[in-house]
């Protein structure tokens, strides 16, 4: 394939650009800024895609913003036309009438091509050419001759160099840092403490015997150190016996007080008395206050009596006052019957004779009737009372009273008349009668009275007087006889009070007072007496229990230290102090030094063991066989990696040595009919060492056949030699079976001498007969050496963009 | 404790994930069958496939190892996880072409097929070893040890995409 055309749509400062190279030679010059190089780049960035990071080259991006767009017309080796277009990372291809006919065509194109080959053969500057000077560096020829000639772009060189920094990585023969050096240092430690331990279990044989010694010497100092010990504990024992024992007989017992405590109960007692006394004594008082009272009613009673000369008698009772209200009745009836009759009688003697019999025997009949009650009324009483007299009275009044019903008394000595000159006689003896009648009524009354105890003085208009005397006797004397009974409870009361409290005080001893009123203080100042006893009691009894408790105590102390030894008892008892001092001062000293003797014998038999353990720790033989196996396991492990990556380094840099000498034939060959056409047949042929052998040269032949080497060369010679070289692969990689790719030169005779220039411009005119080259450059001179090399080339003049 | 070994083939894994994926469950079955006893697991990966450019990376194997050991299973401990895997090309398509794989294969080919010569390649290689421990390592299994060393060189070769 050929370039037809490129178009710069958006990439650096070259957008618009468009520039069309010919078949052949095409120079395309300009000053500086002008752009070659970035047309150089936009070319490569079109085909094989343009750079995505810095590191993969300059990324070129233009300057009004947008990504990076370029286009490009290629001839196909079979005349086809194409338009490559890539705008960032899309590839668009299309025929030249803007058909899209997909990738493959231009893959075709392309061939083997890729963007690492066409960089490294198809594309070179003068840099590339001082590279030759160096060929003789081992590192520069596999970089630059090597990748070249292998046509495969970095080719074996990144793999070798991967390999190989791999490899040393883990094993270099010198190296200290690596994980081979680490792992033998590892299996070698392993291995001697693996040794060590060995030797060790022999140690611990040898350890035996001395820990037999240092374990005799301790038993030894341990018995001297208990023996010692032991003793001095007997002999400080014996010493806390002696004064517990001390402590135990100096304890003195409390004095007993003597003192009586008196009873909770007596306690109790006294304590209620203290609030039963002050009632006694208000029972007393109350019971003189109720014989004051009695006392009163009584006279009052009896005041009562005199006036009515009832004597020691019982006082009549109510209904005995009904009686004597009829008899004072009946006789004011009499009376006024005597008293009418009387009238009657004078009247009639003054006036007219009157007084008939009917009208006479009416008031008789009355009269003995109402004798007859009251004397029956009369005995009653007299019965009741036992009065005789009453009775007799009575019986008598009841006879009367009779005949005066029957009309015994009177009719039969005045006889019924009816003679009015007669009737004043006739009235006359009746109102004697009844006269006689009201004196039999005013007996009866005072029968009454006397039947009822009362005087006979006492009248009939008294009679109220008499009732209401009466009743204020009755009253009086209950009232007295109820004083007196409650005046009796009450003094019983007190009496029974002070009884108790009497009881109380003789039984505490003390003599209780003949006045009531001095009980209490009595009763107070025994109770506090008896709580003061009861306090002292309490405590001589605290006092007592705590000299138990201290007794016990020190008895405790004793059976601790004498264990039941009455023996040790009778020791320590016995004990000699000041020999018993001396006895402890030596027993402290041999206990001191024993038991400096028994921790010197530990720390001696401790050492020994130590060293012991040690051996028997390192005599642990399996695990550190085991380290070591696993030690020589990881050592292994990483020569085995070594070892790979190593034997694939060597397989991999000696394919690429055979390569380049299958192929190198065949670019020397070509090489060298350059080299003698640039060079006007002095130099006819180069020899490049094989592979990369220690001291090989790099060197240039003769037409005589002389050799010299590179490094004897001018720099431009050189120059010169690697640019036929890197024609000559070209042409070896296209008739290899590689693609027809276009070559692109920037300024490679910029190093050459003119004469060399003009070799070197025959190279290149040579170069384009077979492939496109596009020559940049921005040297006038290089231009003209190429015209006169080509005077049929093409020359495109690029203007400066700033 | 038990201790358990095997080979996982990349030839159906497409990436580091995958990777990830199979080792895991081939792991958690392993596991599952111990019955509770702790499991040393040593894994081998074998087969050829595109993952193989990703194990022939610097310390990629040994990343791995350790991610893995990470997750928090207290009854596995992934011993170590080494690769014999090749890269994902037809050997005897590379052989008939004109590329440099072609000529590195070659190399290990004729190699492979003269163990003397392999032996005594191997044996200058190991000259420089005097441990003890290594003796006998040049002879040990020199026909996997070249079919590992070539799959590794063609990873790499084929990964700077110049095997062409």
């Amino acid at each position: 394939m050929r370039i037809a055309r490129i178009e710069a749509i958006a990439y650096g400062a070259i957008a618009g650009r468009v520039v069309e190279p010919e078949p052949g030679l095409t120079v395309i010059h300009g000053p500086n800024e002008s752009g070659k190089s970035s047309t150089m780049q936009l070319i490569r960035g079109v085909l094989f895609g343009f750079p995505r990071l810095q590191g993969e080259g300059p990324r070129r991006e233009p300057k009004g913003g947008g990504q990076r767009a370029g286009r490009i017309d290629i001839v196909t080796d079979d005349g086809r036309r194409l338009r490559i277009e890539r705008a960032g990372s899309s590839l668009t291809v299309t025929d030249h009438e803007g058909v899209p006919v997909g990738d493959a065509a231009f893959a075709h194109a392309l061939g083997i091509a890729s963007a690492e080959l066409f960089d490294r053969v198809q594309t070179f500057d003068a840099k590339d050419l001082a590279w030759m000077g160096l060929l003789d560096d081992p590192s520069v020829r596999a970089g630059v001759l090597a990748s070249a000639v292998l046509g495969g772009g970095a080719g074996a060189g990144p793999v070798l160099e991967g390999l190989q920094k791999r490899a040393d990585a883990l094993y270099l023969r010198q190296g200290e840092k690596q994980p081979y050096a680490h792992a033998l240092k590892q299996a070698t430690a392993a291995r001697r403490a693996l040794r060590d331990a060995e030797r060790e279990a022999g140690t611990v044989e040898r350890s035996s015997d001395a820990i037999a010694e240092a374990e005799q010497r301790v038993d030894a100092a341990h018995e001297q150190l208990v023996v010692a010990t032991r003793e001095l504990q007997r002999l400080e024992r014996l010493l806390e016996l002696r004064e517990a024992l001390r402590a135990l007989s100096a304890l003195e017992a409390p004095v007993d007080g003597g003192v009586e405590e008196p009873t909770a109960d007596t306690l109790s007692t006294f304590r209620a008395l203290l609030g039963d006394v002050p009632t006694a004594v208000e029972a007393r008082r109350r019971a003189e206050q109720l014989l004051s009272d009695g006392a009163d009613e009584g006279a009052r009673a009896q005041a009562g009596r005199s006036h009515l000369g009832l004597a020691a008698a019982a006082v009549p009772a109510l209904g005995d006052e009904a009686a004597l209200r009829t008899a004072a009745e009946t006789v004011r009836e009499a009376e006024r019957e005597a008293t009418r009759l009387g009238d009657a009688a004078r009247t009639i003697a003054v006036h007219v004779p009157v007084v008939a019999e009917q009208t006479s025997t009416t008031p008789r009949r009355g009269l003995g009737a109402a004798l007859i009650v009251i004397s029956l009324l009369a005995i009653g009483a007299g019965w009741a009372i036992s009065i005789t007299a009453m009775i007799l009275g009575g019986i008598l009044g009841v006879a009367v009273g009779a005949a005066l019903l029957g009309g015994l008394i009177g009719s039969s000595r005045t006889g019924r008349s009816t003679d009015m000159a007669t009737a004043s006689d006739q009235q006359r003896p009746a109102a004697e009668q009844a006269e006689a009648l009201a004196e039999q009524a005013r007996a009866a009354w005072c029968g009454a009275l006397g039947g009822l105890g009362l005087s006979g003085e006492l009248r009939i208009d008294q009679l109220d007087d008499i009732l209401t005397t009466l009743a204020t006797i009755r009253t009086a004397e209950q009232a007295a006889a109820r004083a007196g009974a409650l005046a009796e409870t009450e003094t019983a009361s007190a009496v029974e009070i002070a009884a108790r409290a009497a009881a109380a005080l003789t039984a505490s001893g003390v003599e209780p007072p003949t006045e009531l009123g001095q009980l209490r203080d009595t009763i107070d100042r025994t109770l506090h007496q008896l709580e003061e006893r009861r306090t002292q009691a309490a405590a001589g009894r605290n006092e007592l229990q705590a000299w138990q408790d201290r007794q016990a105590l020190a008895q405790r102390r004793v059976d601790e230290l004498s264990l039941d030894d009455e023996a040790l008892v009778a020791a320590a008892q016995a004990l000699d102090l000041e020999l018993t001092d001396a006895q402890r001062t030596v027993l402290e000293q041999e206990v001191a030094a024993a038991s400096e003797e028994h921790a010197a014998a530990l720390e001696a038999r401790g050492g020994t063991r130590a060293l012991l353990a040690n051996a028997e720790d390192s005599s642990d033989l399996a695990s550190l066989a085991q380290a070591a196996a696993d030690a020589e396991a990881d050592l292994r492990t990483v020569a085995d990696q070594w070892l790979t990556l190593q034997l694939a380094h060597d397989l991999v840099e000696s394919a690429r040595d055979r390569f380049v000498a299958e192929h190198q034939p065949g670019v020397f060959a070509r090489a060298a009919r350059q080299i003698e056409t640039a060079t006007n047949g002095s130099w006819v042929s180069v020899r490049m060492p094989d592979g990369e052998k220690a001291g090989a040269r790099s060197e240039i032949i003769a037409a005589d056949g002389t050799a010299t080497p590179f490094t004897e060369l001018s720099e431009g010679t050189v120059g010169l030699v690697y640019l036929c070289l890197r024609a000559g692969l070209v042409d070896e990689l296209h008739d290899d079976g590689g693609a027809e790719l276009p070559v692109l030169m920037d300024d490679v005779l910029t190093h050459l001498d003119p004469e060399r220039r003009v070799g070197a411009a025959a190279v290149i005119a040579d170069l384009a007969t077979r492939h496109q080259v596009l020559y940049f450059t921005c040297h006038p001179e290089q231009v003209q050496a190429l015209r006169s090399a080509n005077p049929g080339l093409t020359e495109i003049e690029l203007q400066r963009l700033v | 404790m038990r201790f358990e070994a095997i080979d996982v083939a990349i030839d159906e894994l497409d990436d580091e994930a995958a990777l990830e994926r199979e080792l895991r469950q081939r792991a958690a079955t392993i596991v599952a069958a111990a019955e509770g006893r702790l499991v040393l697991l040593r894994v081998t990966l074998t087969g050829r496939g595109p993952l193989h450019e990703v194990l022939v990376r610097d310390d990629y194997l040994a990343g791995l190892r350790s991610a893995l050991d990470d997750q928090e299973d207290a009854e596995l401990v992934w011993e170590r996880i080494a690769s014999t895997a090749g890269p994902a090309v037809e050997l005897d398509d590379l052989r008939q072409s004109n590329a440099f794989a072609a000529e590195v294969l070659a190399v290990f080919d004729e190699l492979a097929a003269d163990p003397a010569a392999a032996e005594q390649l191997l044996e200058g290689l190991t000259a420089s070893f005097t441990d003890s421990a290594l003796v006998g390592l040049a002879t040990e299994d020199p026909e996997t040890r070249l079919a590992v060393a070539r799959d590794l060189a063609l990873g790499l070769l084929l990964e700077q995409g110049g095997a062409a």
